[in-house]
């Protein structure tokens, strides 16, 4: 029998690895590739949150094939941090809207009673608007499921949301960031308080350009025209973004446009064209039009 | 005050301005060893002491400072307070045990406040007039005071002394009755059966403390002054310990703490904390003082420290329910960490029954989240973000109570490619708001995608009212 390389890397990996028999005669490919992702995976993050990650909830992911072939093997990290930033300014609600929803991606597990807590600063809320519960009933938050506060200083913000993180009281956080405050020391500080406290953290960015961080993924988000609903073909339908991967440790970069139904927590993709097919009056100047391919960007 | 006292050992007083001139109020020892006396004029001291140095009088400060001294002198026991306008009143009922008895409390007050200057005459009794008489009164027992020791008016006083009753003893041999009958007078200085009867105890007489003094209270004294924080946590371990310990047996939880450090300095610092639950967890009274502690000052060193509960409830048995775990209790001591220490806490957006969309919710303070409740069908279209005061804006619309077409709102123009609406909010008639005029709401969606909610105030073609404006309300994801 062939030694594969999956059985070396068993061999020689943690003492707890499977080792999963390696048939020869072919098409074992991807259970090849699934073996290996696996260890390089716990070689990575830690024995302990790799078998967390794997034995317990369902996977975080968008529930679209197209992109979460683009996310690390088990989806998004579950007790990690991930931030949002906006593609222009006034693309500022689209990446809260965008955070949210990936947020509840991570609430649709059963087995997650914590509720959700959305930090914001009072800065933020000042120019862009407070958080109104009527809204965020209608993209999937219900009341009873989060609870939200408001800080003056941006570091103050950073703290709150480090002992939440820690305490493990909460399912996931999501707070206002400002470029400024939020830099690689710090967002490793919530990475960690995330992990030990298996929540999830997301950080929305009020400006578009924001420095490197500590984040498991980064995205930005921008707002995209919506599909009419059917009954009416001048209304505006169910919220429609441009979404960016710019980084994601354990996966590779991407872009899509997605479409949020709210009533099921799902997202749908939606394909480029049809958007000008929709439109027809719109002067597509073509700078929506460029950005049809993953815009890939090494970070 | 900031002026440094004068060296001892030199003649000292204080000056104060009087009808007559400027008069002495206070002389120090020195001072009176030359002959100098309290309400000598000034001119007149001068001119038999020369060198004597004088400082202008000032109440408030002394006010301020006999409150200080009373604050550093609840060290000893927490029902103090002041007596004007140069005394200090101490209960100190069960407290000499911790001090190693009555005599060696009495020595170590004196000692202390000798550190700081002050020289100080103390009596101790079984009542307030007891004490106070004792502590100004040379005497053996109470019966061979003077009759001016029972805090008596001075004409009461001569006309005692004139009727031959120049002690104590001596007015506890008249029967009460006519005690009664011949001092009868509005003012308590006037009564002296009534003083009589405070100093024997037959009389209740309550001290009225500075701080109305808790149930639960921990204190420690310590033998050496801490400067640093680790020792500093040592000794609030201990006492939250007991404090819990205490609320624990009583079945009472903490609502609002204070933690009271004594400097060796005799300064005092206050910190307080408070909980949105009462709580007898000294893990979680612990997380929320430790990083109080961290901002105190030591100064020179802290040598006692108190921990009261000021304000406590019955505190509710966590009993986890079935599905229910300990997340709403971590969630519950999260809010109360951020709470102390940033002065925030957690809101839940209530539902509100009111159509105007503003008032249709109520940011309510909840360390957890609302409970699930059977809610009303989902308004139509509302946004994410919602502004505190609606922002102006001018917005063209083909027809005037059509669907806007361009809007102009910071300064950026933006073409409407999507408009959902209009839904009409009329104003609550119930509630008579001058001025308030019905809207319509519309949602637009602008070429690149992003959402608006905005309304028009206001209906065209209303004679007398001026034109409608519109204003964006929110914005949507």
């Amino acid at each position: 029998m062939r030694m594969g390389p999956a059985h070396q890397a068993a061999r020689s990996g943690n003492a707890c690895a499977a080792v999963t028999p390696f048939r020869p005669g072919g098409g074992d490919a991807s259970r090849l590739l699934a073996t290996l992702r696996d260890h390089i995976a716990r070689l990575e993050q830690g024995h302990a949150q790799f078998e967390h990650q794997k034995s317990r909830a369902a996977p975080w992911l968008t529930g679209l094939a197209e992109l979460d072939r683009h996310l690390p093997a088990q989806g998004l990290q579950r007790a990690g941090l991930h931030d949002v930033s906006p593609r222009a300014y006034g693309d500022q609600p689209a990446a809260m809207g965008f955070a949210l929803a990936l947020a509840l991606r991570r609430l649709t597990d059963a087995g997650e009673r914590r509720p959700l807590l959305w930090c914001r600063l009072a800065a933020h809320e000042r120019e862009h608007g407070r958080l109104y519960g009527h809204g965020l009933e209608r993209l999937g938050l219900p009341r009873h499921r989060f609870v939200t506060i408001t800080l003056k200083k941006p570091a103050s913000l950073l703290w709150t949301m480090e002992e939440a993180l820690k305490s493990g009281a909460v399912a996931a956080v999501l707070g206002d960031a400002e470029a400024a405050h939020a830099d690689l020391t710090t967002t490793r500080r919530l990475a960690l308080a995330a992990g030990a406290g298996k929540s999830a953290a997301i950080l929305t960015f009020a400006k578009p350009d924001c420095a490197a961080t500590a984040s498991h993924t980064r995205w930005t988000a921008a707002a995209v025209p919506s599909l009419s609903p059917a009954h009416d073909a001048s209304a505006p339908g169910a919220p429609c973004w441009s979404v960016e991967l710019t980084r994601a440790r354990g996966g590779r970069p991407g872009a899509w446009i997605l479409e949020w139904h709210h009533a099921q927590s799902c997202f749908s993709l939606v394909p480029g064209f049809s958007r000008r097919a929709l439109h027809p009056f719109t002067d597509q100047d073509g700078s929506e039009a460029a950005r049809q391919g993953p815009a890939l960007r090494a970070g | 005050m900031g002026r440094k006292p004068p060296a001892k050992g030199l003649p000292f007083a204080l000056v104060e301005t009087s009808k007559s001139g400027l008069r002495l109020i206070a002389v120090n020892a020195t001072a009176r060893s030359f002959g100098l006396m309290r309400g000598m004029r000034l001119a007149d001291a001068r001119a038999q002491l020369p060198e004597l140095l004088t400082e202008p009088h000032e109440p408030e400060e002394d006010m301020n400072s006999l409150l200080g001294l009373c604050r550093w002198m609840e060290r000893y026991s927490p029902w103090v307070a002041p007596d004007q306008p140069d005394g200090i009143l101490l209960d100190v009922t069960g407290v000499p045990h911790l001090f190693g008895g009555e005599q060696r409390m009495m020595a170590e007050i004196r000692q202390r406040l000798a550190q700081y200057g002050f020289s100080v005459r103390i009596g101790q009794g079984a009542t307030l007039g007891a004490a106070w008489a004792l502590a100004r009164y040379e005497a053996k027992d109470l019966q061979s005071l003077p009759v001016e020791a029972l805090r008596i008016d001075g004409m009461a006083a001569k006309t005692l002394r004139r009727l031959g009753l120049k002690t104590v003893g001596a007015l506890l041999a008249i029967p009460r009755a006519s005690l009664a009958r011949r001092f009868r007078g509005e003012t308590i200085g006037e009564n002296v059966l009534i003083r009589l009867d405070e100093m024997m105890g037959v009389r209740d007489e309550p001290l009225n403390p500075l701080n109305p003094p808790t149930s639960f209270m921990a204190h420690r004294a310590l033998m050496e002054p801490v400067i640093h924080a680790e020792g500093l946590e040592i000794v609030l371990e201990g006492i939250v310990n007991q404090l819990c310990r205490d609320l624990e047996k009583a079945g009472k939880g903490a609502l609002r703490l204070i933690l009271k450090l004594f400097r060796v300095d005799g300064s005092r610092a206050n910190l307080p904390a408070g909980f949105s639950v009462a709580s007898h967890d000294p893990r979680h009274m612990l997380r929320v003082l430790k990083p109080k502690l961290e901002t105190v000052d030591a100064g020179f060193g802290i040598d006692a420290m108190t921990l009261e509960a000021r304000e406590t409830a019955g505190a509710m048995v966590q009993q986890h329910g079935f599905l229910e775990d300990d997340s709403t209790l971590a969630l519950e001591q999260l809010n109360d960490r951020v709470l102390n220490r940033h002065e925030q806490q957690f809101l839940a957006l209530e539902d509100v029954e009111s159509h105007i969309p503003e008032r249709a919710e109520m940011p309510r303070p909840s360390a957890r989240p609302l409970p699930p409740k059977a809610t009303r069908p989902a308004p139509t279209a509302r946004p994410l973000l919602i502004f505190e005061a609606p922002e102006p804006a001018k917005v063209v619309a083909a027809v005037p109570d059509g669907p806007p077409m361009r809007l102009t709102w910071r300064r950026v123009t933006r073409r409407v490619v999507k408009a959902q609406g209009p839904e009409r909010v009329a104003p609550e008639w119930w509630r008579l708001t001058a001025g308030e005029r019905p809207r319509d709401y519309y949602v637009i969606e602008d070429e690149q995608g992003r959402r608006y909610w905005l309304y028009r105030e206001g209906l065209y073609g209303e004679p007398g009212e001026e034109q409608p404006k519109w204003y964006v309300h929110g914005l949507s994801a």
